[in-house]
């Protein structure tokens, strides 16, 4: 019976070509696009509007760089003038030199693959992106290097703004939860900052509920009855 | 002397029992590989077709890239035990022409100018074949681009019409794709209302044709509901009985 009910709490799923406002009285928003008088989804997902203009946010999609973005990512190969990263986008970003905190490294393939071999990890800034060309990143900044300890786990970039929440609550919530602390990329990728399997698990648990229930309302007590161990 | 194959039963069904604008059975899953970004997997009739999209990723080698949008590669294979006869695991002219087919299809569906200089990969592989596998195909393979979260105008299914003992029929099986009389794969994408594939092979008259695409829409509008209950099946939360 409460499957049912929450069943029918789940904000209905619009898929590609579905019809979700008419563009005489509203804006076409994110992954919705117009045809004639009507707008028609692109993608998944489900429809927020604020009267005005109607979105569709994808319950499924890639990650898009957009320069501000915190992301966490995994050098693929060093090269003369800086490293190509791993964002978990289409493109493969690029490190150059100069956004690397520490000066006076000899200009040579050996040099630069013994700073940041391939496979290191790190949390980078996106300095600049651009659909033609490469996204650019920079390690200069708070917080921000190489990720020597904890583990990685990853989410459906579109989910990562739901693992967040509003001002932060939801995150604030599975850390104090977990006891533990995380660094969200907005790529999908996150850094569990534990050396403690039961804890990484709890908080890939957490993540499994916010990747498939993220559309499914009363998220965030059901996440809170995870971490706690409590029974709705 | 050629044998005459019967495709007709007495009362005038067809060989497998069904009406003449029957479809198949037909069961759809989305989101069956873990490895590709999307996937779907189909059964139709006999028919058992995987799809699989990769992407969209950076265009290597750099020169096959294009600057202001996005490139598909297609990839229709049957596997070897696909067939009655073991089929040669190389690619054969008919999927060649069936991947560019296929590519064709699928590429006014996709907002390829949304990721320029980048390449999605799909991949179709035909499990077990009983006639109609490049509409089958098409139509899995739609799944899995939408199920990979590619932005797409719609989605198209995709259906094969034809023609047995003068009479036209929909979603022809192996047995009346071999000694029918005309075969019409066709796809149809319901929200642009526009045809993304349409091939023929055999003989018909202008008013069989117009026949035949009207009941190519009808079936390949059932298949598109199919689709959109499969999608939203993949996306929907399953809770056990507590």
């Amino acid at each position: 019976m409460r499957s049912n009910e929450q069943q029918q709490r789940q904000r209905p799923i619009v898929v590609p070509g579905e019809y979700v406002g008419d563009s005489r009285f509203h804006i076409p928003g994110l992954n919705v696009y117009r045809l004639s008088d009507r707008m028609l989804a692109t993608t998944v997902g489900l429809v927020r509007t604020d009267g005005k203009r109607v979105d569709v946010v994808a319950l499924k999609s890639f990650y898009q760089p957009k320069a501000g973005d915190l992301v966490v990512g995994i050098v693929r190969e060093p090269g003369t003038a800086g490293w190509t990263v791993d964002i978990n986008s289409p493109f493969l970003a690029f490190l150059p030199l100069s956004e690397y905190p520490e000066k006076r490294i000899r200009l040579t393939r050996d040099s630069m693959g013994r700073v940041l071999e391939a496979g290191t990890v790190l949390t980078g800034l996106v300095k600049d992106a651009s659909i033609f060309s490469s996204p650019v990143l920079t390690l200069k900044g708070k917080g921000l290097g190489v990720v020597s300890n904890g583990f990685l786990l990853s989410i459906t970039a579109s989910k990562v703004p739901r693992l967040i929440g509003k001002k932060g609550s939801m995150l604030s919530t599975i850390e104090k939860g977990a006891n533990v602390k995380l660094t969200v990329g907005q790529n999908g990728r996150l850094i569990v900052h534990s050396e403690d399997l039961n804890v990484v698990m709890k908080v890939r648990e957490v993540i499994g509920m916010i990747e498939k229930e993220s559309h499914v309302y009363g998220l965030t007590e059901r996440v809170e009855a995870l971490l706690t161990g409590r029974r709705l | 002397m050629g044998e005459h194959v019967v495709l007709f039963n007495e009362d005038g069904s067809r060989t497998d029992g069904r009406g003449l604008d029957e479809l198949r059975p037909i069961r759809i899953k989305v989101g069956v590989l873990s490895n590709a970004q999307g996937s779907a997997y189909i059964e139709q009739g006999k028919n058992k077709i995987l799809a699989a999209v990769y992407g969209p990723k950076e265009a290597l080698p750099k020169h096959i890239s294009l600057p202001d949008r996005c490139i598909l590669r297609c990839r229709y294979h049957m596997a070897p035990f696909s067939t009655t006869e073991r089929k040669s695991p190389a690619p054969s002219r008919r999927e060649i022409e069936l991947s560019m087919v296929l590519r064709n299809a699928l590429e006014p569906l996709v907002m390829t100018s949304l990721f320029p200089r980048t390449v999605i990969d799909i991949f179709i592989e035909v499990l077990q074949a009983d006639g109609g596998t490049r509409c089958a195909g098409l139509t899995a393979a739609v799944l899995a681009l939408a199920d990979a979260g590619i932005p797409l105008r719609g989605l198209a299914a995709a259906c094969a019409v034809g023609k047995a003992d003068g009479k036209v029929i929909v979603d022809l099986n192996d047995l009346e794709d071999k000694y029918g009389e005309a075969d019409m794969p066709i796809a149809y994408n319901p929200t642009l209302d526009g045809i993304t594939l349409l091939q023929m092979d055999g003989i018909m008259s202008k008013e069989e044709v117009e026949q035949a695409l009207s009941l190519a829409i009808t079936a390949t509008q059932k298949m598109h509901k199919m689709q959109v209950d499969a999608l939203r099946e993949r996306f929907s939360v399953q809770r056990r009985e507590t």
